[in-house]
């Protein structure tokens, strides 16, 4: 804790809190996770990036199988590669913790969910998650998976377009009750 | 602070029996399968309550006032009534004087007779005396006869309690699974993985139980679709073929019963006759015993094979068959029962001179007997159990996996059918119910059992065991279980509850002997009782005051009918108000998007 405080000063903490849902413990916390990265890079310099490999070895993100497309989504980075760097991640573990309000949670979902990066959940989109659910046990067969996909839609689609809108999405996920319980983080 | 609750809450179910076993269980065969070994840690752990009743206010005091008759406390027994037997229709089953045969002991380990007739196993070795001990001042009175019965009734009252809130939260959460027709799917998919999981194990179970529950969903509305599609050709030859099967199905439930009866008439006229031929002697005492666990076995598997042709839902399948199945196994063992008491005390029958009402001079003691029936039983289920597990399963993948002939494939490998699988638990739990009223160390056997059985099932699951074909939905059928249960409960409470309020108790053997019913035990105490205690007990024994309560529970009955018509219609006035609100996104929708194209152009 010592050596933490003294990589940022009373005001910069007093930033992060009031920009983020965490308070300035919490975001001493987070930090000392992000040092447990790549405890090199981040004690010589605390705003360089870590890569999305290194990220992707927390405990938290190891098993997620979405934990490539998160690290995307958060990252700032110029060239695109997913790199987070501490104010990245600050961001996206207040995103996945409890005092985050659910509209921005369904938000980021949606986010994390489009693979293509086109603003809709197409067909291609859905396909992909599914077989990120099933992941090891193998994926679904064709025709189990042309049905479920027609299911979906027929659940979700609201204006018939073979394709969620982030409005239809939204519709669909906030009348869902474990929604909260599944997508957070605690660290 | 929230921490600390969420940690504590899962610190208390880590301690939970055998919750890892279960856990590896779910999550490579799905939670059907799961839902059996919770539904046998269940069982067992409610039979570590009724032994631990018995034990404690039966068992414990009457070695404990025997022991102390010895030592020279203050301690004085009296028979509660003062009949006596004459010489030669007394009880006296085993004389310890006798110089038998090892082989004999044997037999009488197996069959409950001999030697273990005498033990606190059976009921006939209970005394009907009522104990005071003076110490000090204390005067500590114990009532043995009433204990027993007491003990009988509190365990079935437990039991009851405990089965109706699991089979009323199951109930409850099925109802609640079936309204939420909405966004299953996308539930399922969007919301479906928790981001918490933090460990490889743990992931994998989640990953393997979210594609079952896909595959299940989408295989019953497969299912659905095709029933609906059904021409009504199709329906008439469905139907007629139904008719037949269950034509087939009742006979087949008739003709083990006749061959129970006569199991059970030859084994009570010969008992005695092989006395030199051990392994004769040894098959004609389980005789019964072996007919019934051999119709048992048999009559599911036809059931089974049948019930193919039906055409029903994967879940209909299942549950249509736990109910025929139930049905012969809990006929056949109060079949049984009746058989027993119809053949013993002969009060019934025209011609009976011996002793008092007792035609066969070897069983004097019919509750003892049908202990011992009910032990044999027990035994004997334990054993087809673990043979079939042993020498056909095992054998089974050996062939099936070193052998490539056509036979094996046809064969194919061990798939673990639940249906009966849950229905050999219930068919054990059911003869211990009644078992435990008439040897109150039953109880124990059948922990032991369930026990064993546990990590036998387990093991050949995981040996044997190929993951169903045919997934299906399991909350559904887990609280199926627990229904089924309630119906072998009441089959066992019936027979235990008329033996005490009518029939006559023997007449030198057991805590009731020289009543007339086992009741008047109750009565007896009552009767000791101040007088304003003694009127209120009889006016609530009296016919008046169940006639109130009667009408008082029809009224509540008829309350809760309406408040769930009312529900019900408020649903479906909210379900359809729904679907407007949806309708009226959707028109918004297209009107936004339209005035976007507009100012676009």
């Amino acid at each position: 804790m010592g050596s933490a405080n003294s990589h940022f000063t009373k005001d910069e903490l007093q930033e992060y809190s009031e920009l983020t849902f965490f308070t300035k413990q919490e975001v001493l916390h987070v930090f000392e996770k992000f040092v447990e990265l790549d405890q090199d890079n981040v004690n010589n310099d605390k705003l360089c990036r870590v890569s999305m490999e290194k990220v992707c070895q927390m405990p938290e993100l190891k098993v997620n199988p979405f934990n490539d497309r998160i690290c995307r989504i958060f990252s700032t980075s110029q060239n695109f590669d997913g790199s987070l760097s501490f104010e990245d991640f600050l961001d996206m573990m207040s995103v996945f913790s409890d005092q985050a309000p659910k509209g921005l949670k369904v938000e980021y979902a949606f986010k994390v969910y489009d693979f293509n990066e086109d603003d809709l959940l197409d067909a291609e989109d859905i396909e992909m998650v599914v077989s990120r659910l099933t992941g090891y046990a193998g994926s679904l067969k064709d025709d189990e998976m042309q049905q479920l996909l027609k299911n979906i839609m027929q659940e979700a689609d609201l204006d018939n377009d073979d394709q969620l809108s982030y409005a239809e999405f939204e519709h669909v996920i906030s009348k869902s009750p474990d929604f909260l319980n599944s997508f957070r983080i605690r660290l | 602070w929230k921490r600390f609750k969420e940690d504590s809450a899962d610190m208390l179910r880590h301690v939970q029996l055998w919750r890892t076993s279960i856990h590896e269980v779910e999550g490579r065969f799905g939670n059907g399968i799961r839902s059996y070994f919770a539904f046998l840690r269940w069982l067992f752990i409610l039979n570590i309550y009724i032994f631990l009743l018995m034990f404690v206010f039966v068992c414990v005091p009457t070695v404990a006032f025997e022991s102390l008759v010895h030592s020279g406390v203050n301690i004085s027994s009296n028979s509660l009534n003062g009949n006596n037997v004459s010489a030669e229709c007394a009880y006296n089953p085993y004389d310890p004087n006798a110089v038998n045969s090892f082989s004999q002991y044997v037999i009488w380990f197996f069959t409950g007779q001999g030697f273990m007739e005498k033990t606190l196993l059976f009921y006939g070795y209970y005394s009907n005396s009522a104990t005071t001990i003076f110490s000090d001042g204390f005067l500590f009175y114990y009532d043995i006869p009433l204990a027993y019965l007491m003990v009988a009734f509190f365990y079935f009252l437990l039991t009851l309690v405990l089965l109706v809130r699991r089979a009323g939260a199951g109930l409850k959460e099925s109802l609640l699974s079936n309204e939420d027709r909405f966004y299953t799917y996308c539930n399922k998919v969007f919301c479906g993985w928790d981001f918490c999981i933090t460990d490889d194990h743990s992931a994998e179970l989640k990953h393997s139980s979210l594609k079952y529950e896909l595959q299940t969903d989408l295989e019953e509305e497969r299912i659905r679709l095709r029933q609906s599609s059904r021409t009504s050709k199709e329906k008439w030859i469905l139907y007629t073929k139904r008719f037949f099967i269950n034509l087939v199905v009742v006979g087949i439930l008739v003709a083990s019963l006749v061959a129970i009866f006569y199991a059970a008439q030859y084994a009570l006229g010969n008992g005695d006759t092989f006395n030199n031929n051990f392994m004769l002697d040894l098959i004609v005492t389980y005789l019964t015993s072996i007919v019934i666990t051999v119709a048992n076995f048999i009559a599911p598997l036809i059931f089974g094979f049948l019930i193919i042709y039906e055409d029903y839902s994967p879940a209909f399948t299942i549950k249509f068959t736990l109910i025929r199945t139930v049905f012969l196994r809990l006929a056949s063992v109060v079949f049984l029962y009746v058989v027993v008491y119809l053949q013993i005390n002969c009060k019934i029958r025209p011609n009976c001179t011996f002793c008092e009402g007792v035609e066969l001079k070897t069983y004097k003691c019919w509750e003892t007997y049908l202990g011992q029936e009910m032990y044999k039983l027990t035994i004997m289920d334990f054993f087809i159990v673990l043979a079939v597990t042993l020498f056909v399963e095992f054998p089974r993948k050996l062939i099936v996996e070193n052998c490539s002939c056509g036979l094996a494939k046809w064969w194919g490998q061990q798939e673990f059918s639940i249906p009966e699988n849950v229905l050999d638990i219930v068919y054990a739990q059911t003869i211990g119910w009644i078992g435990a009223f008439y040897a109150p160390l039953l109880p124990v056997i059948v922990v032991v059992k369930f026990f064993i059985f546990f990590y036998l099932k387990k093991l050949s699951l995981t040996y044997n065991c190929r993951p169903a074909t045919r997934p299906y939905r399991a909350s559904r059928s887990g609280t199926f279980f627990y229904i089924i249960l309630l119906v072998g409960f009441v089959v066992a409470a019936f027979p235990v509850v008329v033996s005490v309020a009518i029939l006559e108790p023997s007449k030198d053997c057991g805590p009731f002997r020289g009543w007339t019913t086992m009741f008047y035990a109750i009565t007896a105490s009552i009767q000791t009782q101040p007088g304003w205690l003694q009127s209120i007990l009889w006016f609530v024994g009296s016919p008046g005051f169940a006639i109130i309560i009667g009408v008082l529970l029809c009224l509540a009955l008829y309350y809760f009918v309406a408040l769930r018509t009312a529900h019900k219609k408020m649903i479906s006035l909210l379900r359809d108000q729904l679907t407007l609100e949806g309708k009226d996104k959707q028109f918004l929708l297209s009107r936004v998007t339209k005035l976007t194209k507009e100012l676009q152009d």
